[in-house]
């Protein structure tokens, strides 16, 4: 026997559990990809990960955490400029990056002869709930993808970051963005929609409409406050600096007459460029004032036809101004 | 470390040389028990010592031996090369009666003497050996690329592991059909 050799799939299934349960999540990973039966020990390991995140920009980054400590898979694809456009290409090589100060490692790893598609299957099976712990984060100017191959990559995407860095989206953002609203939406628990341009076909209200556990909006586009009280969403933080407290009024009047039973929690926040008066905001609710939770901010109880009591709490930071809607369990 | 001489399992074995150096005069005269491996070289252990492994201290409990019963019938473990044994002893030595620490620089580097140790210590079931060797095994491949711990550790490709199996299976139904045709001989 060579003596750098060292025959470890001749040992007893236990000890070679024992062993890889001795490794870095790193050499886990790189020991899972050298065969089905590699693969098939690691994914027995059940290893703690707390979240599988897949960033698609213009590269693939696929990071597994455990215990906040991150290990990053960037799939650096050829340069190409209209972006990645299908899940079914080969990268050219990983770069991998460990711990939060993005650690490089060298020498840097082949494509391992797998798809981009089958880089995040791979990684996100190591997960004993690979549904639940996937994060997707997709930039709708930088990819433009086949839905099949979104498809297969992502049966079910429950955790999904729709972006749009640019100030105005064309038309190809706009399409983008309604056809991966299409594939995700019916299985989504949380989303997050970053100046995401929308139609009517598939617009904000379509959106907040389906039964979202938790929808955060970041500067959203052609957003109607007083639509809120037909959504299902359970919680809901929209970051805009178009706040009207007239709307927001409609939205607490429509609750206490019943609406949105599903809603447990409503933060907005934003810059407004008078100073707010929260008269308008609690006029006609029957407020009963009491103790805030922070020393700056004022509190109000409103109470629904049924009984329920919600919290209305605001802030006034300046420029900024932020209410939060809270209903307790 | 321990005393050690040539002997058989059949025969009773010469008497051996000294006791383990690290086990420090008791007041109550300590008992000892002897092992050998497949190279027939007897070594005698305390019993302190030998409470590091889980299947020997089962033995002993079981078999309640006199010193002269133990002398005269060491335990043979057969599937264990002498080499590999005696580093087993010296470690059980070592570590009598002791906390054991958190790492074993003592471990052999050679990755054959480690194959065999591992399954030597899981054989005996010596927990805390067994870990220190897991940790030495997971080192080799410290740092290294997935085509350098494919070559470290000689893990074959899908299709390797799979005409292995065929195989395997080829290998098995041979077996069987021997077996049948040998109870169907003894049935005429």
């Amino acid at each position: 026997m060579n003596n750098r050799k060292f025959p470890f799939h001749r040992l007893p299934d236990d000890l070679c559990t024992e062993i890889l349960i001795n490794m870095s999540l790193r050499e886990m990973t790189f020991y899972s990809f050298l065969s089905k039966k590699a693969h098939s020990m690691i994914r027995a390991l059940g290893l703690p990960i707390s979240f599988v995140d897949v960033t698609m920009t213009a590269q693939l980054r696929i990071t597994l955490r455990i215990d906040d400590y991150p290990l990053k898979f960037e799939l650096r694809m050829p340069e190409i400029s209209e972006g990645m456009t299908t899940l079914n290409d080969l990268p050219d090589n990983v770069q991998i990056m460990e711990g939060n100060e993005e650690r490089n490692f060298e020498p840097i790893l082949s494509n391992q002869g797998m798809t981009l598609s089958e880089w995040i299957r791979h990684l996100s099976s190591f997960s004993d709930d690979s549904f639940s712990n996937l994060r997707v984060a997709i930039f709708v100017e930088r990819v433009k993808f086949d839905i099949p191959s979104l498809r297969k990559t992502f049966p079910k995407m429950r955790n999904i970051h729709i972006i749009c860095w640019k100030d105005e989206p064309d038309e190809h953002d706009i399409l983008n963005a309604q056809k991966l609203l299409r594939v995700s939406l019916c299985d989504a628990q949380n989303m997050e929609i970053h100046h995401v341009p929308l139609q009517e076909k598939l617009s904000l209200q379509h959106i907040g409409m389906t039964n979202l556990k938790e929808l955060e909006l970041i500067r959203p586009i052609n957003l109607k406050l007083d639509q809120l009280s037909t959504w299902n969403v359970e919680s809901c933080s929209i970051e805009t600096n178009e706040i009207s407290l007239r709307d927001l009024n409609r939205f607490f009047k429509l609750w206490v007459k019943g609406s949105n039973r599903n809603l447990k929690k409503l933060l907005i926040w934003g810059n407004m460029d008078v100073l707010p008066d929260w008269n308008i905001l609690l006029k006609g609710l029957k407020p009963i004032e009491t103790e805030p939770e922070e020393e700056e901010a004022k509190k109000v109880l409103i109470n629904n036809y049924r009984g329920i009591r919600a919290g209305i709490e605001f802030h006034n930071f300046g420029e900024t101004i932020m209410v939060t809607f809270t209903v307790p369990n | 470390m321990s005393s050690t001489e040539q002997g058989t399992s059949s025969a009773a074995p010469a008497e051996p040389t000294t006791a383990p150096e690290s086990a420090a005069a008791p007041e109550v005269p300590e008992s000892f028990y002897y092992v050998h491996g497949k190279d027939k070289v007897v070594h005698k252990v305390s019993a302190g010592a030998l409470q590091h492994s889980a299947l020997i201290h089962g033995m002993i409990s079981n078999l309640g031996y006199t010193e002269e019963q133990a002398k005269a019938n060491p335990f043979p473990f057969e599937n264990i090369d002498g080499d590999i044994l005696q580093m087993v002893v010296d470690w059980c030595n070592q570590h009598k009666g002791k906390p054991t620490p958190p790492e074993d620089t003592n471990l052999p580097k050679q990755k054959e003497k480690l194959f065999d140790l591992v399954l030597a210590v899981n054989y005996l079931e010596i927990k805390e050996l067994l870990t220190y060797c897991c940790k030495q095994v997971a080192m080799m491949v410290k740092g290294k690329s997935p085509e350098e711990i494919r070559e470290i550790w000689m893990i074959p490709t899908d299709a390797e592991d799979e005409a292995a199996e065929k195989e395997a299976k080829k290998r098995a139904g041979k077996e069987a059909a021997g077996e049948t045709a040998a109870a169907a001989g003894d049935a005429k």
